[in-house]
């Protein structure tokens, strides 16, 4: 069972109460992300998430850190499409701890120049080791979505250029925190091991005093249906292999869509594994899932599903592009069979049930729920919902993708000899 | 919980933990030998498309995985189809066959697959690491090359199964919304037919690492250097053990310390710096490890050095010990508050030879340290001119820096 608030100040609060784990969780979901950021401003919600933890009102620069870990738990915080989230999992005993903590950096953080140039060289070095010095790195969820959408916001790359990065001032982040870093564009998650009268007077006592600001407006992220295929290509220089990936534009219904990328391709009873490992070894690693991430339920729409693919030289993009083809044309015509919706439903059960076993994953589930779909259980429920899914649904699922366009990225390596 | 010795020689754990209705599994087999063999084994012992059908229909999922160490088939299930994975594990066990069809296919994937590991910066590291720590010791080994998976046969790999997948000094465990008694008696069952006469495999002891310098390993296209250095510890069942823990976390060991204060917050030369307790057979290293742009290789290493000498040199600030010894207790709780992350560190533990009560009993051991153990066991241990390792980038870039190939 879930309780929710709004204190007056517009800050929304959540809270699960679990009692008898001993641990607690509280996560901040803010409503900015990636897709939030102006042009000139790529890679500045991510910035802004790093300058969250270099101190506020009350505590100095790292002991947001020490405070946590100092009563025996974990934190961090990750930048997505739509949204930013901040977490800490400890010991219930610090609950309170983490919601001073919170609300401390809510209120106030510490942005200066120092600071900023820090995070900025920080930032600089977490691209290089993700994206720049490593095989397929940011495959694909930097190169395909400029594929499939055409608006700044929908295709550029949310790590951002460096460029923009040593070009983000002290002036920036101040006005980036007062617009979207107001306690009536975030929520507070709060589960474990606590009543849910006495988290919620806990979330009152230390964010109660925040004042309200005006909220920002939401950037606009529809677009129109796609209405022809495009393909792209990115040199590798550290692939040892080709790959490609393909996306398709979702639309609703979801689940079936999500139940639809597993008969595709997760799992070694997934068709696209059967067909393109087993059968002919065309491929040597592939798999299917919503979202560019592949997080089902993780932006509100438009999300995507996408199929990715490392495959040997011998192959072509074409071939297993052809091959997919066929199986959506299959899928399409005859939906799956009784035991692939079976073993996929049996699948996702037991995957969400893992998840959800971890409480970090949990709190975050949660608030991310929460705050895209206005339900926190929007992903913990998906076992019961997985009943309203028939053959049928698939079918309709796999004749979309069909019926629409599609992009194909596709990454050639170029690394030099000794490969 | 419930902790048996089969009459075959297998040990068997099962702990009821229901909080989500799942079963978490782990079978940790010793398989020392062939790398490439070894890889090619774990490949091809769950290839059977008829085996996924089967475990997916109960919900269940099974992988298997092989380091330099061991042999690990890791899963997991819905709890009702617990009996189901027994019976395939069984399948498994007793009756890969490791036909030459099976094998060709699964060699050539297997290679595709260590070409990619081999690609991997920061595992790639790990291997030049330990080939620099150990030579060519079998358990310091990293992925493999092609050339390697590529002569591996298919008799080879029966050889291989026959001598090492074996249950005497393997390792059940079973943890989730079971009941322990009936779950070691059916598991008794399902799997009485493995057997062997074999031991299982068996390793030549591991020398002392060779940490002489530092050397630079060339990776072409690099734009950022893997620093990988390390120091001989203490194993776990020395005293001086718990000293070193909470050393390990002052120095770099989680996020609020000195290393990470030093390298990211302060310098900004990099995202990730930690500092971990590396167990390999019975050897403990304090390794440190950190990416950084080519240019700030050295000003890294410098600095990497200084809070080494700091560490053995200068007592502890006020809170510093007890915000350790309270993350090492609190991240114990929390990360085997799940099943999966209990089974993992049941797994680990049990795997090193260790008894469990090591790891119950541990917090205990870690409030009894004192400030002055931590800079004594630094000082005997941690410092500078002990540290040595490798550093993998582009190396004319680096050697022009520092005129040499040894740092």
């Amino acid at each position: 069972m879930y309780h929710r608030t709004t204190l007056p100040n517009g800050l929304r609060v959540l809270v699960v109460p679990e009692r008898g784990t001993s641990l607690a969780g509280v996560s901040v979901h803010y409503d900015v992300g990636f897709r939030s950021e102006p042009e000139g401003y790529t890679g500045f919600a991510h910035l802004f998430e790093h300058l969250m933890f270099q101190g506020s009102a009350q505590l100095p620069k790292l002991e947001h850190s020490r405070q946590v870990q100092g009563a025996g738990g974990e934190f961090n915080g990750s930048t997505h499409p739509d949204y930013t989230d901040f977490h800490n999992v400890l010991p219930a005993s610090g609950l309170e701890r983490a919601l001073f903590c919170e609300a401390d950096r809510m209120r106030a953080p510490a942005l200066t120049q120092e600071n900023l140039l820090n995070q900025v060289d920080v930032v600089k070095e977490e691209i290089r080791r993700n994206v720049l010095n490593r095989p397929y790195g940011g495959f694909p969820w930097i190169h395909l979505p400029p594929l499939l959408f055409e608006s700044f916001a929908n295709t550029h790359n949310g790590y951002g250029d460096f460029r923009d990065l040593e070009r983000a001032g002290l002036d920036d982040c101040i006005a980036f925190f007062d617009a979207y870093y107001a306690p009536g564009n975030a929520l507070v998650t709060v589960i474990g091991d606590v009543e849910a009268e006495a988290a919620v007077d806990l979330v009152h006592r230390h964010f109660g005093d925040i004042p309200a600001r005006p909220l920002p407006q939401r950037v606009p992220v529809a677009e129109p249906p796609m209405i022809r295929n495009r393909q792209g290509t990115i040199e590798d220089r550290h692939a040892p292999m080709p790959a490609l990936a393909i996306g398709y534009r979702l639309a609703e219904p979801y689940l079936a869509s999500v139940v639809l990328s597993t008969v595709l391709g997760v799992g070694h009873t997934s068709r696209l594994v059967r067909r393109l490992i087993h059968d002919t070894a065309m491929v040597m690693d592939v798999n299917a899932g919503c979202g560019v991430f592949g997080r089902a339920y993780d932006t509100r729409d438009p999300d995507v599903l996408t199929i990715t693919a490392v495959h040997s030289a011998a192959a072509t993009a074409e071939d297993i592009v052809a091959v997919i083809d066929e199986e959506l044309d299959h899928l399409a015509d005859h939906g799956p069979s009784a035991d692939e919706l079976a073993l996929v439903k049996a699948r996702l059960t037991r995957q969400m049930h893992r998840d959800g076993d971890r409480i970090a994953a949990r709190l975050l589930c949660y608030g991310a729920s929460e705050l895209l779909f206005g339900d926190p259980e929007t992903v913990v429920g998906t076992p019961g919902r997985l009943r309203g899914i028939g053959e049928e649904e698939v079918a309709v699922a796999a004749k979309a993708l069909r019926s629409g366009s599609r992009a194909v990225l596709r990454v050639e390596p170029t690394g030099g000899k000794g490969r | 919980m419930k902790d048996l010795l089969l009459e075959t020689g297998l040990r068997v754990l099962a702990i009821r933990r229901p909080s989500v209705p799942l079963v978490e599994m782990r079978l940790h087999i010793p398989l020392v030998g062939d790398a490439a063999q070894a890889r090619v084994l774990g490949a091809a012992m769950l290839s059977g498309a008829h085996l996924h059908k089967k475990l997916a229909l109960i919900g269940g999922e099974l992988v298997a995985d092989v380091d330099a160490e061991r042999l690990q088939l890791a899963g997991s299930v819905l709890a009702d189809g617990l009996p189901g994975l027994l019976v395939l594990l069984a399948e498994v066990l007793t009756g890969a066959t490791y036909s030459g069809e099976v094998l060709a296919k699964e060699r050539e994937r297997t290679a595709q697959h260590m070409a990619l590991l081999r690609a991997e910066p920061s595992l790639a590291a790990r291997a030049a690491f330990r080939r620099q720590c150990y030579g060519d010791h079998p358990s310091a080994q990293g992925p493999p090359e092609s050339g390697q998976v590529a002569a591996v046969t298919a008799e080879q790999v029966r050889l291989l199964h026959d001598r090492a997948v074996v249950p005497r000094g393997s390792l059940l465990l079973l943890v989730g919304d079971l009941d322990p008694s009936a779950t070691v008696e059916a598991v008794e069952l399902a799997l009485s037919d493995w057997r062997s006469d074999h031991g299982g495999t068996a390793r030549p002891p591991l020398p002392a690492p060779a940490l002489g310098g530092i050397t630079i390993v060339h990776r072409p296209e690099a734009t950022q250097s893997q620093i990988r250095l390390g120091l001989p510890g203490v194993a776990r069942t020395h005293p001086d053990h718990p000293a070193l823990h909470l050393a390990n976390l002052v120095l770099g060991g989680y996020f609020s310390s000195r290393l990470v204060a030093n390298l990211r917050e302060r310098n900004g030369y990099t995202y990730s710096v930690r500092s971990n307790l590396d167990f390999l057979c019975e050897r403990t290293m304090v390794t440190i490890e950190t990416d950084v742009v080519t240019e700030s290789t050295m000003d890294a290493i410098h600095e990497i050095r200084r809070e080494l000498d700091r560490l053995a040199a200068e007592p502890l600030a006020g809170d510093e010990l007890d915000a350790a010894r309270r993350y090492a207790i609190g991240s114990q709780l929390l990360s085997t508050s799940s099943q999966a992350g209990l089974a993992s560190a049941l797994a680990g533990i049990a795997a090193t030879g260790l008894d469990l009560d090591w790891f119950v009993t541990l917090p205990q051991r870690l409030e009894a340290v004192t400030a002055d153990q931590v800079v004594s066991i630094a000082a005997a241990h941690l410092t500078a001119d002990r540290c040595g390792g490798i550093v993998l980038g582009n190396a004319p870039a680096l050697a022009s820096e520092i005129g040499d190939d040894r740092l």
